[in-house]
């Protein structure tokens, strides 16, 4: 080497090295090699080949054609692709071959967690319906539902502990759930808990959800029990969302226990007063007892007490949960000779104990004596927990020692908290309370059964088939209503979680899948399906099970593809009889809607796959393709939304989607009386159909919605409600032809003619065709295409061609189509938007600020109160759906995060102002005043919708109509 | 316009057309018509029984052309108004219901190839202000690199090489949708010919097929299934094709217009081989000749710059807004639009063109999704006949009719001539139409005003073959469908029966119905079934059509036995309704000519 060259750190320092010369070196120094070669292979000829790499012996290769590597293909054999490629066209992060990618949404246990019980076991109390319970856990938001569950799961499950100073939330088993901190699914548990007798039950509790806009989830859970545990949060009480599903609850006839949760607050955070602490829980205890009453028909039975036993106290956070009689147990425990039963009854109430006479009395002794509530209850447990928060070193191991709890060394050190845990823990036990309370007042799925069959099942219970429910008889024939569905892990399949109401249910089983458009008319929405594998779902973990009999929750593999939201499942065959369980119903509706459409179009398939899982997924989510194209979701409120774009983002579908701004769905509506008869001519001149239109009475369209009247009624019963209910006149009563758009549709079309002035047995020959029209006509009203809601069409005059060929449904349906627009335009009409109830608590400092939150948007509050015990307040008020998007992040801007609001879908209402008055310029990008809202949100959806700006009106108008309206004068507005 | 199958006379006769234009001048007639060259294709095509066909709009100045033909050739033409199905198609099928031998056709077309008779198109020209036109393309196109397709309203297609000639010097990448449906008759006329027809006599191929520039065009079928202006291969003979085409092409691709003119103001005429028949009924509509390549569209066909596709272009669209402008918009739905209209009002300043933001359009293509779940969701299909002359259209129909067998669906075919709600919602078991007709007529923009959605060809397709994939496009000509098009997609192999997904409709949320199997009968039933009251025995079940039938409240005409007068037996007329034998044609001609 010559180190001239080359510097003492043995850089290169000489000249510039030319690289072509260097090729042209090796070049050279190839072709020499190829010359010895040769010669060599000349010398060797005859010899040993030494090198099988060595080309042909004889052959002259080419520079270009020598070959220095072995191929991919001979290195790894065939079917191995190369890949040359001159510069990189993969960023370094990306690695060259990407692992593969295991989805996971969900927590999930690894492998079944010991339990205290034998999992044989609880499968064998499977088989004895008298044993079981199905609960759902029901409460407003942050209640303590999933905090509750996490207790039962911890006395169930040792080797399942909540971490220190965090949830568990066990039962929020996807990781949204986790890091939102509310529970968004219903999650059910299913664990053997014993009472205070020691016998054990079989719980089947789901877990619901507390934020309205899951609403629906209760609702497919109320669907599947028996009864509900209502949670109170003793310091906040009855909110929005109890009051609610009171009401829900009472509307689908389940028993009613309440949980009074919390209850630390009312001493740790509160720092009531231990009778001030009673007056709270009795207030609380009373406004169920009010809502109970306002709701339940029925005089009988609904009423809560502890007294009764369904109400029972709790603190999750802490680990206590009693009754009223699991408290005097722990008396009677310690103390010989009381019945803790007759105790149980005088520990509520005004009722007072007099430690002289060892009597209880209703009067009290003196001014300052407690009732015995406070006196044998709360302050026993006062007395527990001030002493843990503040005096642990003196008096507590006393006390401790006095109530028979040991604490080790070790124990005693550890922080407060976790402390007040374990001693309410070693001191109340188990929670044989709640399992009292349950088992005493939710009735077993057999004697359930009777009212469930009744209130959910559509077909006739006078056989076979209805015996089995009824009796919730495991070898009768299978019936099984699903209500929900879970998706996998890896969200690439469905189970369907459902309710065995008779027979049994076996893995490996052919069923019969029936959906809800399942009639035994119309067979069509039924399947063969093949049961796989089948569980008993304890949130996290999943119990294996080969059968499960009557009366109990399962989940189920391979029957989800039929399913969209509910179904039936049934024996394959024979059971021919077998009728559906009927749809869910719910308490909230789907009116925020929004568009979604994939950045790539390619991935439209894509999406429809998604938009087909997230639907199956979320009970009352709406996806549909809209007469515009676009792709629409619709769901409860935002937070709902942003759930399913994100399941539909990142767990259905993981493709870019694109969303509109949230509209509302909108309804076009009348507010007065047609200002004259419209009438148009068939097209043929043949038939002339007279009608006018008008608003419905009040409550009318509402009852129709809910389904209070049916038009399958027959004619006596349909006009008996409406003369009754809405004083209608017999004559018109007992003429109602249709509901509209659908049997369930908010719209009356009434055949208001005189059998002397027409000919009845033509016009019945029409009515389906008039119908159908009608029908047409009010599923997209000439407003916006929206649906016309609260309409009655009254039907004045019909001349009916005589001859057949003249009046087919060609004629007759587009003709009564246009009749329904111009009686519709004739009646001042006008826009209807959805409006939200809202309740929002803050401290009394941002009252004022919420105020001004609602007037920017045009919410107004219709009550404004204190809660009673706390330095809260609680708004009510209302506020249009379209206004209310950002509506909760606005509010807690302008209250320094201390004000909260839910809302919920609550009515529709008028929108204000003409939307047909052309005298209106709506600028863009600015705030319309309200008489302008109407004209706005109509031109505005006519765009969206890729309509002509304006309602042209004279598609609808016959000419001598026009002229009879110009003669009127009506036209003001009117574009012609 | 909208009248039932079973109106009256008299409403036809008071039925307002659409506004019409304003009658023409006198003076101005020959040229506006192209008498002379009308006259020039009779004479040539030596036609005895020639028909005019009239859209609505021109109809005032149809007898004043009818008799400066009868002036020109001594021919007593016929006028047809009122056309069978879209006024853009000619109506070979009333032509010959007059005993036509041949077919001007006057007024907008959508060119779409027929079969039978010779045609020529007289586009009824309009004046367009070249000036102007210039003025709005300079001002919407500022880039002078800029690649433009330049299209144009048949009535402007006249100006167009005189527009093309001042264009092409400043923008290189331009290029001109020339109209190739026609040859040029009038080679010698200064300006180009737009109204040039196609013909093809069988007689006359010779003398016009070894001319040398064959031109870009053209060709009509004189006999036989034929037409085709798109594909290029319409030559009998193989080679002679092959070297016209060639080098056409390569004239028009390598000095794009230099060759243009001469081309254009041609003629070309000729035969067909039968054995190509086939191949012709379906379009290709993107070739490549020579690494460039053509794109034919509705009778119009341009070279793109090698290595560009369409999507690369924007289009320059001079004509007033119509069906036309909207079904190329809605089928190039990547390019960008602006548009010229030369008879819109002139503002200060305002050169008048303008770029289409391409709402209307988003709009259009996102309404057709709806259209497709509705025929997902459909049960029973209605096929509409649109058109009775186009090329294809039978096996259209009988493709419609595949598909939607094997997607499970009932169909019935309909031939209702023009459509309208009445006449359609006369059928309202039908939960789709889906209409067979010419590309323009095929979107049917107004839906809502019908009972049931009408739809084109390929969103049925869309709909029911698995094996397409659709990407929010629209196809308007269904030829492009048939096996041999672009587009053409085969049907997907029938799902084996076990693992048929359920599908949830995107339109009620409810689990679709599996497509039910293949319909067997089973005759061999042994039941027993009761009779009732009235003898008869319980056969139809509940859903079957008869009982459906018998729910109806039309059923034919009735008889009312007894109560009609008796009479002798007399012979009526024979023949159809168009003309009965014995009622004489002449006479109606002469009613025509009166009229």
């Amino acid at each position: 080497m010559d180190t001239d060259l080359y510097d003492e750190f043995g850089n290169y320092i000489g000249p510039e090295l030319d690289s072509d010369d260097e090729d042209d070196l090796d070049e050279l120094r190839d072709v020499e090699d190829h010359v010895q070669d040769e010669a060599g292979d000349d010398d060797d000829e005859g010899g040993e080949g030494d090198a099988e790499d060595e080309p042909g012996t004889m052959e002259v290769v080419l520079h270009e054609d020598k070959k220095y590597y072995p191929t991919a293909e001979e290195v790894y054999g065939p079917e191995v692709e190369t890949v040359v490629q001159e510069e990189d066209t993969q960023p370094l992060t990306e690695p060259i071959i990407k692992p593969i990618r295991r989805k996971k949404f969900r927590m999930m246990e690894q492998e079944l967690p010991s339990t205290v019980y034998d999992m044989e076991y609880l499968a064998d109390l499977m088989d004895n319906p008298e044993l079981i319970r199905n609960v759902t856990l029901c409460g407003h938001l942050h209640h303590g539902k999933s905090s509750f569950v996490d207790t039962l799961v911890e006395q169930t499950h040792p080797e399942i502990r909540k971490h220190l100073e965090r949830d568990l939330r066990y039962t929020d088993t996807l990781f949204t759930e986790q890091e939102r901190g509310l529970s968004i699914k219903s999650t059910p548990v299913t664990l053997v808990l014993p009472d205070s007798k020691g016998k054990s039950f079989l719980f089947n509790v789901m877990d619901t959800p507390g934020h309205v806009n899951y609403s629906d989830e209760v609702t497919a859970a109320f669907r599947l029990s028996d009864g509900i545990v209502l949670f109170i949060d003793a310091a906040e009480g009855v909110m929005l969302n109890t009051e609610r599903l009171v009401k829900h609850a009472v509307q689908e006839r389940l028993a009613i226990t309440i949980c009074i949760n919390k209850i630390d607050r009312l001493m740790l955070e509160l720092k009531l007063p231990p009778t001030d602490a009673y007056y709270k829980l009795r207030h609380i205890v009373d406004e169920v007892n009010g809502l109970l009453s306002l709701y339940s028909d029925s005089e009988v039975g609904m009423m809560v007490s502890p007294l009764l036993g369904n109400v029972c106290f709790a603190s999750s956070q802490y680990g206590l949960c009693f009754t009223l009689g699991s408290f005097a147990k722990l008396y009677a425990d310690c103390h010989e000779g009381i019945n803790f039963q007759e105790f149980a009854k005088r520990l509520w109430g005004d009722i007072y104990f007099n430690a002289k006479t060892r009597k209880f009395s209703k009067k009290p002794l003196a001014s300052n004596s407690q009732r015995s509530f406070v006196e044998f209850i709360l302050e026993p447990l006062y007395k527990i927990f001030s002493q843990v928060v503040g005096d642990v070193d003196v008096t507590l191991p006393a006390t401790l020692e006095e109530l028979g709890v040991h604490l080790t060394k070790e124990e005693q050190k550890i922080n407060i908290r976790p402390l007040l845990r374990l001693v309410c823990r070693r001191f109340f036990g188990d929670f044989t309370g709640l399992v009292d309370m349950c088992v005493q007042h939710v009735p077993s799925p057999v004697i359930g059964a009777q009212a469930k069959v009744q209130h959910t099942y559509t077909g006739n219970l006078d056989n076979a088939l209805g015996d089995g429910m009824l009796f919730c008889d495991p070898d009768a024939p299978l019936m099984c209503h699903s209500t929900k569905m879970y998706s996998t892990d890896d969200g690439v399949q469905f189970h369907a979680f459902g309710r065995v109401l008779s027979g049994t249910l076996a893995a490996g089983q052919d069923v019969r899948v029936l959906g809800e458009n399942y009639t035994l008319e119309d067979d069509e929405d039924s399947r063969i399906c093949t049961v796989g594998r089948l569980w008993v779902s304890v949130a996290r973990y999943q119990v294996e099970v080969s059968r499960v009999p009557a009366g109990n929750w399962v989940l189920i593999e391979g029957v989800d593809q039929p399913i969209v939201k509910t179904a039936t499942i049934t024996d394959p065959s024979g059971s021919d009889e077998a009728q559906i369980f009927r749809p869910l119903k719910f308490n909230t509706a789907s009116v925020i809607k929004i568009a979604v459409e994939p950045v790539n179009p390619s991935e439209l398939p894509k999406m429809l796959d998604g938009l087909r899982k997230v639907n199956k997924s979320y009970p009352l989510l709406t996806t549909k393709v809209e007469e515009s194209g676009e792709h629409v979701v619709l769901g409860t409120g935002e937070l709902y939304l942003d759930c399913v774009m994100h399941d539909l983002r990142k767990m259905y579908s993981e493709i870019d989607i694109k969303v509109a701004d949230p509209v509302v769905s909108f309804c076009e509506t009348v507010v007065e009386t047609s200002s004259l008869k419209c009438f148009a001519e068939t097209p043929n001149k043949k038939n002339k159909i007279t009608m006018i239109a008008e608003p419905l009475e009040k409550g009318l369209a509402e009852d129709i919605e809910n389904e209070v009247v049916h038009i399958t009624w027959n004619r006596k019963k349909l006009g008996e409600f409406f003369q009754t209910k809405y004083d209608w006149d017999l004559l018109a009563a007992r003429s109602i032809w249709a509901f509209g758009p659908d049997s369930t549709g908010p719209n009356i079309l009434v055949d208001d003619t005189l059998p002397s002035e027409v000919d009845k047995t033509l016009l019945g020959s029409v009515k389906d065709s008039i119908v159908q029209g009608f029908q047409w006509g009010t599923r997209e009203g000439p407003l916006c295409d929206e649906p016309i809601r609260n309409v009655k069409f009254k039907i004045l005059d019909a001349v009916i061609a005589g001859e057949p060929l003249h009046r087919g449904g060609g004629q007759i349906i587009p003709t009564a189509r246009r009749v329904v627009y111009s009686a519709f335009l004739m009646a001042t009409p006008r826009l209807m938007e959805p409006y939200y109830f809202v309740e929002v608590q803050a401290p009394a400092d941002c009252v004022s600020a919420v105020y001004t939150v609602l007037a920017r948007r045009r919410g107004h509050v219709t009550q404004d109160a204190p809660i009673p015990g706390s330095p809260l307040y609680t708004i009510k008020a209302f506020i249009p759906a379209i206004d209310s998007f950002g509506f909760e992040t606005d509010l807690r801007t302008h209250t320094q995060g201390q004000a909260f609001c839910l809302s919920v879908f609550h009515h529709w209402q008028i929108v204000p102002g003409d939307p047909l008055d052309k005298s209106i310029m709506i600028r863009p990008l600015e705030p319309q005043p309200a008489p302008h809202l109407a004209r706005e949100f109509m031109v505005k959806t006519r765009r969206r919708k890729g309509l002509s700006e304006d309602v042209s009106i004279n598609k609808f108008f016959d000419d001598p109509m026009l002229l009879e309206l110009a003669k009127q004068d009506v036209m003001f507005n009117y574009p012609i | 316009m909208a009248v039932g199958m079973s109106s009256g006379a008299e409403e036809a006769l008071r039925r307002e057309v659409n506004r019409p234009d304003p009658c023409t001048t006198s003076d101005l007639l020959p040229e506006r018509y192209e008498i002379q060259r009308t006259a020039d294709f009779i004479r040539r095509h030596r036609l005895h029984r020639v028909v005019l066909q009239f859209p609505d709009e021109l109809l005032p100045d149809a007898a004043p052309v009818a008799r400066l033909l009868r002036e020109a050739t001594g021919l007593r033409p016929l006028i047809l108004a009122d056309t069978s199905y879209g006024s853009c198609c000619v109506d070979e099928v009333s032509a010959e219901h007059a005993n036509a031998d041949g077919l001007v056709h006057y007024g907008h077309a959508c060119l779409s190839p027929t079969r039978r008779l010779p045609v020529l198109y007289v586009f009824a020209r309009r004046k367009l202000d070249v000036q102007r036109c210039v003025a709005a393309f300079h001002h919407l196109y500022p880039m002078r690199n800029t690649r433009v397709l330049l299209l144009c309203d048949l009535k402007y297609a006249h100006a167009i090489g005189t527009l093309a000639d001042v264009l092409q010097t400043e923008y290189p990448g331009l290029r001109i949708a020339a109209i190739v449906d026609e040859m040029g008759t009038a080679g010698e006329e200064p300006e180009r010919s737009s109204s040039q027809c196609c013909i093809q006599r069988a007689e006359e191929k010779e003398e016009n097929c070894h001319r040398e520039r064959i031109a870009s065009e053209i060709i009509r079928g004189g006999r036989g299934e034929n037409a085709v202006c798109e594909d290029a291969q319409v030559c009998k003979d193989e080679s002679l094709k092959k070297g016209v085409m060639e080098g056409n092409w390569e004239v028009q691709g390598k000095d794009s217009l230099g060759g243009w003119e001469k081309e254009t103001s041609n003629s070309a005429c000729m035969e067909f081989d039968e054995k190509q028949k086939e191949k012709e009924k379906t379009v290709k509509h993107v070739r490549h000749v020579d690494d460039n390549t053509v794109v034919t569209w509705c009778g119009r066909q341009f070279i793109l710059e090698s290595g560009c596709s369409l999507s690369d272009y924007s289009v320059f669209y001079v004509g007033p807004a119509s069906l036309a402008l909207t079904n190329v918009m809605v089928s190039w739905h990547s390019c960008a639009f602006a548009t010229f209209d030369p008879e819109g009002p002139e503002c200060d300043g305002d050169v008048g063109g303008r770029h289409e933001d391409g709402v209307e359009r988003a709009c259009i293509l996102r309404r057709r999704r709806y259209l497709v779940e509705r025929v997902r969701d459909a049960h029973i299909i209605g096929i509409i006949l649109g058109t009775l002359g186009m090329v294809g259209y039978r096996d259209t129909v009988a493709r419609m009719r595949e598909v939607a067998e094997r997607a499970g669906k009932r169909h019935y075919t309909f031939a209702v001539g023009k459509l309208n709600p009445a006449k359609l919602a006369n059928f309202p078991e039908i939960d789709v139409f889906v209409l067979v007709a010419c590309p323009e007529s095929s979107l049917i923009l107004h839906l809502s005003e019908f009972y049931r959605p009408i739809v084109t060809p390929y969103e049925m397709e869309v709909a029911c073959n698995p094996a397409r994939c659709w990407l929010g496009d629209l196809i308007t000509d269904f030829r492009e469908l048939l096996p041999g098009g672009t587009k053409f997609v085969p049907l997907a192999e029938r799902e084996s029966e076990e693992v048929q997904e359920a599908d949830v409709s995107l339109l009620s949320g409810c689990v679709r119905a599996p497509p039910p199997q293949p319909f067997t009968t089973t005759t061999n039933s042994t039941a027993i079934a009761s009779r009732n009251q009235n003898l008869q025995v319980a056969l139809a079940d509940d859903h079957s059509a008869a009982s459906f039938l018998v729910t109806r409240s039309w059923r034919g005409l009735e008889q009312k036995v007894g109560e009609t007068p008796l009479g002798c037996v007399k012979e009526g007329r024979r023949g159809i309704a168009i003309g009965y034998e014995g009622e004489g044609v002449e006479r109606t001609g002469e009613a025509q000519d009166q009229k």
